[in-house]
């Protein structure tokens, strides 16, 4: 897509924002035909300032901006489509997970279509209060994919032979499934037919998901590179203090 | 060429960085403090060497304070069974200034915001547990932002609450006092109407 100085009315989703100057913020988005995009929201944090109560996350907004450089101007702001029910409790924690994973791992301004378009039904399902896990499960599998670093599900590593259903598999973050038998020492197992499973995105099964949420949190923290996600932090310290009374 | 002496320009520096001014303002303020007020410039600095030296956080409700108790903990004709959690100093004073509400306050110094890194941790939850255990409280009344973050921390600490069977209570949002509705914009008005109350037959 050929880069335009004027963007007008492209839905978006804040996924977050910060103080640029006492009256101003700094606000990054997920566009659908922009990708990530930094906006400076001029005079946001005035009591009478028109963004003031657009500017949160979770909301299906329009937004148009303008300008050249990697921070635009944002121009206005407006709610588009269906209003959702709140979203509640670790579903919302869940969450603002999506949106760090889209922080952390996006190209500035590469269109990521399929991934804004899950997006927007996860958040519809954080907002029914579907199951959690295959949400997220999902959306991790096609974030990666779409980033270049795509999960094969299909096929061994190395020998490219089909993945069985009755064969047992190790994964390895930076190669992907091979063949237990070269892999006597490794502790974590995966059976073919949980693979495929994966692969065609049913989590009916416990195992399934289990399986599934591993073998993901692995390959993102070897994305990752050393770099906490700080979501997951909040998140783990909400459940010790749950935990706790 | 540098328009100022070394110190006359890191006076005019430090007054810039502070909220609300700016250049102009910064330079105003510096050579009036030095055009005679010497005394008041001198007042100034005293005051705020001081305060960072004593004041502190109060060990109950951790409003600014330069003693271990701030004035509305210590005052003991405040309701000890309401408990009103703000997320900052100044929201707490907002609502004193109000004098509507005779309890007493929780300071969040913050609100839960997961991609900022801050949790309960940040926001000392096991601070306010603590009040919670003292069983003197019915009733917190959350007046957090009506943001996303500040819902999420209402809902949360409201959680928290439920576990030591005190009721929690959010404060109401939506149309401001003396508005007109045309006026208001479309996301506030679709709180209003989610977050509407019964005033006729139930
Ligand atoms: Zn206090």
């Amino acid at each position: 897509m050929a880069r335009k100085d004027i963007v007008e009315h492209e839905p978006s989703y804040l996924m977050h924002q910060m103080p640029y100057s006492e009256t101003s913020q700094i606000v990054r988005i997920f566009s659908q035909n922009y990708g990530r995009v930094d906006l400076i929201a001029k005079g946001s944090k005035r009591p009478k300032s028109k963004f003031r109560s657009f500017l949160q996350p979770f909301l299906p907004l329009q937004l148009s901006w303008s300008g050249k450089s990697q921070l635009k101007t944002l121009r206005q702001a407006e709610i588009h489509g269906q209003y959702l029910a709140r979203i509640q409790g670790k579903h919302l924690l869940s969450a603002y997970y999506l949106n760090e994973l889209i922080l952390s791992f996006l190209r500035m301004e590469d269109p990521y279509q399929n991934l804004f378009a899950l997006y927007a039904s996860a958040l519809h399902g954080f907002s029914e209060s579907n199951p959690i896990e295959p949400i997220l499960r999902q959306f991790e599998i096609l974030m990666l994919a779409e980033i270049g670093y795509a999960i094969n599900f299909e096929t061994e590593a190395l020998s490219q032979k089909p993945i069985e259903a009755d064969l047992d598999y190790v994964f390895i973050a930076e190669q992907g499934f091979v063949s237990k038998r070269n892999h006597n020492s490794s502790p974590f197992v995966v059976k073919g037919q949980v693979i495929q499973a994966i692969n065609q995105g049913n989590f009916s099964d416990q195992e399934t998901l289990v399986c599934a949420k591993k073998i993901l949190r692995w390959s993102i923290q070897y994305h990752l590179d050393g770099k906490e996600l700080k979501s997951k932090k909040v998140f783990k310290a909400i459940e010790r203090q749950d935990g706790s009374k | 060429m540098k328009k100022f002496s070394p110190i006359l320009q890191d006076l005019i520096e430090a007054f810039k960085q502070l909220p609300g001014i700016g250049v102009k303002s910064a330079q105003r303020i510096v050579f009036y403090l030095l055009q005679g007020n010497t005394d008041k410039a001198l007042f100034l600095a005293e005051t705020i060497q001081n305060s960072l030296v004593s004041i502190q956080e109060c060990k109950i409700c951790r409003m600014y304070s330069e003693e271990e108790l701030c004035e509305i903990c210590k005052d003991t004709k405040r309701d000890q069974s309401l408990l009103c959690i703000v997320e900052s100093p100044a929201d707490l004073m907002a609502l004193e200034n109000t004098m509507q509400f005779n309890g007493r306050y929780f300071v969040l110094m913050g609100h839960l915001s997961p991609i900022d890194g801050i949790g309960p941790d940040e926001l000392k939850i096991n601070q306010l547990k603590e009040l919670f255990d003292l069983n003197t409280i019915n009733e917190v009344i959350l007046a957090t932002s009506p943001t996303v973050d500040g819902e999420a921390t209402a809902a949360y600490i409201a959680s928290v609450a439920g576990k030591f069977d005190i009721k929690a209570t959010r404060i109401a949002y939506g149309v401001p006092f003396g508005g007109e509705i045309e006026y208001v914009d479309s996301n506030t008005l679709i709180q209003a109407m989610l977050n509407r109350n019964t005033i006729g037959k139930q």
